[in-house]
């Protein structure tokens, strides 16, 4: 399921067995972030959109390790092989790129090079649902608050009743959109589509 | 420092409207901007703006305490500084000169 900004997004289809409010809730999330994306420059958006990048990078990023990321500045661009999936972020300063052969918790089928990038060093306290699913791009300055307070959140959700479904797309949503925020717009745009199709496809396939 | 600097824009200005009534934390600011606006505000674009407003001065932050519901991870939390305060007060006296000029001219 190829998604972009031209494309209609049917909700009521998407997740055809979540009740009423959480058909709204995921149809408000939904909106923020195409709004993000189409909060784009004109020019890239053009730009982007000649590249096929929605279609181009559907990859498999299930496997991915959960990573802190300590400078967004220093990600140049962001480039996917779409035979072997691999994810690699090319950075400004290659000297500092880290060796993911060297970390036994890189997988083989995503490599995600960062400067100092590792593993989240609390990531056992990360919701059951998210843990090893997602590649996510925690800004290391935040990293602390921001993690604790989705935690409040999940844990507020847990107690509302809500499923475990719609509690990690809602830590997606929020993980996503801090990432993205400080990227520069190619990298911010290809991750969001990455994100959106992934959740997507992940749901439609359980 | 330019003129543009030193007013917040509408999402800076509630949340400096919001720390008037004192400290407070991420989550607490984004509950009660949600409230306030009617308007979602992931807890990332949040602490982005966070981020920005402490560059520019307008608040200062400080580490609180863990919680176990928070994964061991400690709170951070905002106050209005007081140049925070002035940028405020300056955006509330240019909307009140704008809505001054606005009643001053005659409707025929």
């Amino acid at each position: 399921m190829a998604l972009s900004t031209q494309n209609c997004i049917d909700v009521d289809q998407a997740f055809p067995d979540a009740d009423p409010h959480e058909q709204l809730l995921f149809k408000t999330a939904f909106i923020s972030w195409l709004a993000e994306i189409e909060r784009l420059p004109r020019q890239n958006r053009k730009r982007l959109g000649r590249h096929k990048v929605h279609t181009e990078y559907e990859i498999d990023l299930i496997n991915a390790p959960v990573i802190e990321v300590n400078d967004e500045r220093f990600v140049r661009r962001f480039s996917v092989d779409s035979r072997s999936g691999e994810v690699r972020f090319v950075l400004s300063d290659p000297i500092r790129a880290v060796d993911p052969s060297r970390d036994p918790t890189f997988d083989d089928h995503v490599t995600v090079l960062y400067p100092n990038g590792k593993p989240l060093g609390f990531r056992e306290s990360l919701p059951e649902c998210i843990l090893n699913r997602s590649a996510f791009l925690v800004p290391r300055r935040h990293r602390e608050a921001l993690v604790g307070d989705l935690l409040e959140d999940v844990s507020e959700m847990r107690r509302g009743g809500y499923g475990e479904r719609f509690i990690s797309f809602v830590v997606i949503w929020h993980i996503g959109i801090a990432a993205l925020r400080r990227c520069g717009p190619t990298v911010r745009r290809i991750v969001m589509m990455v994100c959106i199709n992934r959740s997507l496809r992940r749901w439609l396939a359980e | 420092m330019s003129f543009r600097k030193l007013l917040p824009n509408r999402r800076e200005a509630m949340i400096l409207a919001i720390l008037l009534h004192g400290e407070k934390y991420g989550r607490e600011i984004r509950n009660l901007y949600e409230e306030r606006t009617k308007l979602g505000l992931p807890i990332g674009s949040l602490y982005v703006t966070l981020d920005r407003m402490e560059d520019k001065g307008f608040l200062h932050s400080r580490h609180g305490e863990s919680d176990p519901e928070r994964g061991g991870n400690r709170r951070k939390y905002y106050t209005l500084s007081a140049s925070g305060l002035k940028s405020l007060n300056l955006l509330r006296e240019a909307m009140d000169s704008t809505r001054r000029r606005e009643q001053a001219v005659p409707v025929n």
